[in-house]
């Protein structure tokens, strides 16, 4: 215990004399940002790392490159990474080693909302800013002041896909009913509640609400009974297996509703595009990000283009996230003019962003600003639907890809 | 109403087939050496992958795998009894061995978490004719896929009932199964009777593999939901008793396809595990399993 306070105190008073330090050569030579990314860079969910981590690489980069952060005397940033693996014990304990060890500045992580939830308590512990990347809600209601998430939540996606469905709708016969399925773990059981309530304010009648087990051997019986409620618009919340076992079901049972829509995670991955086959083409899927946004702003184009040309592989809708949230911070840090992390963090309270172009719009939304919770109130998410194999972007008008004609109704493997 | 029971009860007696087989495996282990093979499922698993690759590489149907996976997954568990199960179980003294037990668990560990380093978490999936056909018969639709891996199950069910009752090797088994002291007092070489049943067990799952590819997806952690649902078949079915294992696996099937039309999947699962304790308390042998003293 004894120990553990030393290190503590000699901790803070490193970081005491690094700030004098910060504040005495800011104006005078250049000073040195750090900042600290939390991904799962092992483990199964290593291939997202992986992204976030060149993306962000890309990000900072190119900030450097311009001059670093100009009001700190042209401030360089350096990246620091810590591995999740995917695990909540492991982010918290590496968020841990990025504030005392390596001192970071501010903090961006860290995609799984389980790892993120935990982890960014540490960060709200040491007064150190936490942008965030992860949709579940409650991130950013637990009355932080050092939490910030820049994007949609799982209420805020939500809507957007009932907005984006009912606006194709309606010039097309609009949708009575809807079955929802979806799987009963936190995320499922959370997006189908939300996605009820903005589908019944929109005048749909909801036959059936199903949460079944997650990766279960079989759901025949609930496709089965879907089926027989003959619903205008099927709503899946599955990861990838079970979207996959959904998918084929309705087809072996002929079950083909007007329109079949997801809330994202597995409709949305190019292992579903490939495993249905045929039976994808059509299902529209929520999303906070996709590269074809770039189709109709050149800026987001050049800077994924980029992405591909080095990496092999587009920005991917969680990398997008990390790129905005290192946006928001060097804007921040700009107006903050130091590196303490209590004033980049009033700095970033204080983002107001309106400019199309500002890289921090990266992910678009109308106004980027953070209410009292740190939650981007204006962020929303988009529509895209699978046609030839590919996902294109149908909703929201200004953002949709402009020679793209939605896939209506859905038609099965027919 | 009514109909969509008789679609739901029709589907999941197919799908039960499927869970049959698995049970089957788990067991012939059980049924001679009185271990409970916590592997099976990621010994499916790995015929799984095994189909799939071999569908990829070289083109096979899912269907005519077995003729390599069922040799080579039978190399494999009497490889895995003779080089792992076999020393541990010679140390063991107690009936019910333990750490045999433990073991299986932790080569599960191991096996899936290699496939998941060679192959990543990726879902794999194969486009076959069966992949998404049906047949219609009147208002009921058969997925030809399940119907496949239900004949699968039945064939195999009744290969292994002859093997076991009408072979040397077979009666061996049984007998070893019965009572290991007296088999070996009347000159059976219990060790390697014990890898053959391993090596059989692992076998089976090669055949329950090519039936799943076609219209599963393969996946380092596709054995696990499926081991679940083998467990309760066996205590439903009775341990040790083949065609228990078979009409177990058509009892939760169909538990599940007919109590998930009435209410949910989810709830299905509960009732499951419920009549899984209820048996347990109240007819721990099974259905078809014999009273052991």
């Amino acid at each position: 215990m004894k120990n553990r306070r030393s290190v503590l105190l000699s901790a803070a008073a490193l970081a005491g004399t690094a700030a004098v330090a910060g504040r005495r050569t800011a104006r005078a030579q250049q000073e040195e940002v750090r900042v600290g990314v939390l991904s799962p860079m092992t483990g199964p969910a290593a291939r997202f790392g992986a992204i976030q981590q060149s993306t962000l690489t890309l990000a900072a980069e190119d900030v450097n490159g311009a001059g670093g952060i100009r009001s700190l005397g042209g401030a360089r940033i350096r990246l620091i990474f810590g591995d999740t693996r995917g695990e909540a014990d492991m982010g918290v304990t590496e968020t841990e080693r990025l504030i005392t060890r390596e001192r970071v500045h501010a903090l961006i992580g860290a995609f799984q909302s389980g790892v993120g939830l935990p982890s960014s308590a540490v960060a709200e512990r040491y007064e150190i800013p936490w942008l965030n990347f992860g949709t579940v809600d409650r991130i950013t209601q637990r009355g932080f002041r050092y939490v910030f998430r820049p994007h949609a939540n799982d209420t805020l996606k939500a809507r957007a896909l009932v907005e984006g469905v009912m606006a194709l709708a309606r010039q097309r016969g609009g949708l009575r009913s809807g079955v929802i399925l979806s799987e009963n773990t936190e995320w499922g059981k959370s997006v189908a509640d939300k996605q009820k309530i903005f589908l019944e304010q929109a005048g749909v009648e909801i036959k059936l609400v199903e949460h079944y087990p997650y990766a279960a051997p079989d759901l025949t019986s609930m496709v089965v009974k879907a089926r027989a409620l003959r619903p205008d618009l099927v709503v899946a919340n599955s990861y990838l297996g079970d979207a996959l076992l959904i998918t084929r079901l309705m087809g072996e049972y002929r079950f083909r509703p007007t329109v079949y829509a997801a809330g994202g995670g597995g409709h949305l991955q190019p292992d579903f595009v490939r495993g249905a086959g045929a039976l994808a083409e059509g299902v529209i899927c929520a999303t906070i990000w996709d590269p074809a946004v770039g189709r109709n702003i050149p800026w987001i184009k050049e800077v994924n283009d980029r992405h591909v040309a080095r990496n092999g592989v587009p920005i991917t809708e969680d990398a997008a996230c990390y790129y905005q949230c290192f946006q928001v911070l060097v804007d921040a840090l700009e107006r903050a003019r130091q590196v303490d992390p209590k004033k980049i963090r009033d700095a970033i309270a204080a983002t107001d962003i309106t400019d199309p172009n500002h890289r921090a719009m990266f992910v678009p939304c109308t106004r980027l600003t953070f209410d009292e919770t740190g939650q981007n109130p204006t962020a929303t998410a988009m529509a895209v639907q699978v046609q030839q194999g590919r996902l294109r972007l149908v909703y929201p008008p200004g953002v949709a890809e402009p020679d793209v004609t939605p896939i209506w109704p859905y038609r099965g493997a027919a | 109403m009514t109909e969509l029971v008789i679609q739901g009860a029709l589907s999941g007696l197919l799908i039960g087939g499927i869970y049959g087989l698995i049970a089957l495996g788990l067991n012939l282990v059980f049924g001679t050496m009185r271990v409970v093979n916590f592997a099976q499922g990621t010994l499916l698993m790995v015929g799984m992958f095994m189909a799939y690759w071999l569908f990829v590489l070289t083109g096979l149907h899912p269907y005519l795998s077995p003729l390599v996976t069922v040799p080579a997954l039978f190399a494999l568990g009497y490889a895995l009894q003779y080089f792992l199960v076999t020393p541990l179980l010679a140390r063991e003294r107690a009936r019910e061995p333990m750490s045999v037990l433990l073991m299986t668990l932790g080569l599960a560990l191991v096996l899936e978490n290699l496939a998941l380093m060679l192959f990543r978490g990726d879902y794999k999936t194969v486009q076959v004719r069966e992949t998404s056909a049906v047949w219609i018969l009147g208002d009921y639709i058969v997925s030809v896929g399940r119907f496949w891996s239900f004949v699968a199950m039945l064939g195999t069910v009744t290969a292994l009932w002859l093997f076991l009752s009408r072979t040397d090797l077979g009666r061996a088994i049984r007998a070893v199964g019965q009572d290991r002291q007296v088999a070996r007092l009347l000159g059976m070489n219990d060790r390697v009777i014990y890898n053959y049943a391993f090596g059989i067990s692992t076998a089976v799952m090669g055949i329950a593999a090519a039936a799943l590819v076609p219209f599963y997806y393969t996946h380092p952690a596709v054995g696990t939901s499926f081991l679940l649902k083998a467990f309760v078949i066996v205590v439903l079915g009775g341990l040790g008793s083949m065609p228990g294992a078979a009409l177990g696996g058509l009892a939760v099937g169909l538990i599940e396809g007919v109590i998930g039309i009435w209410t949910e999947a989810a709830v299905a699962q509960i009732l499951l595990f419920a009549v899984f304790i209820a048996m347990l308390f109240f007819r721990p042998a099974g259905l078809l399993g014999l009273e052991r003293k």
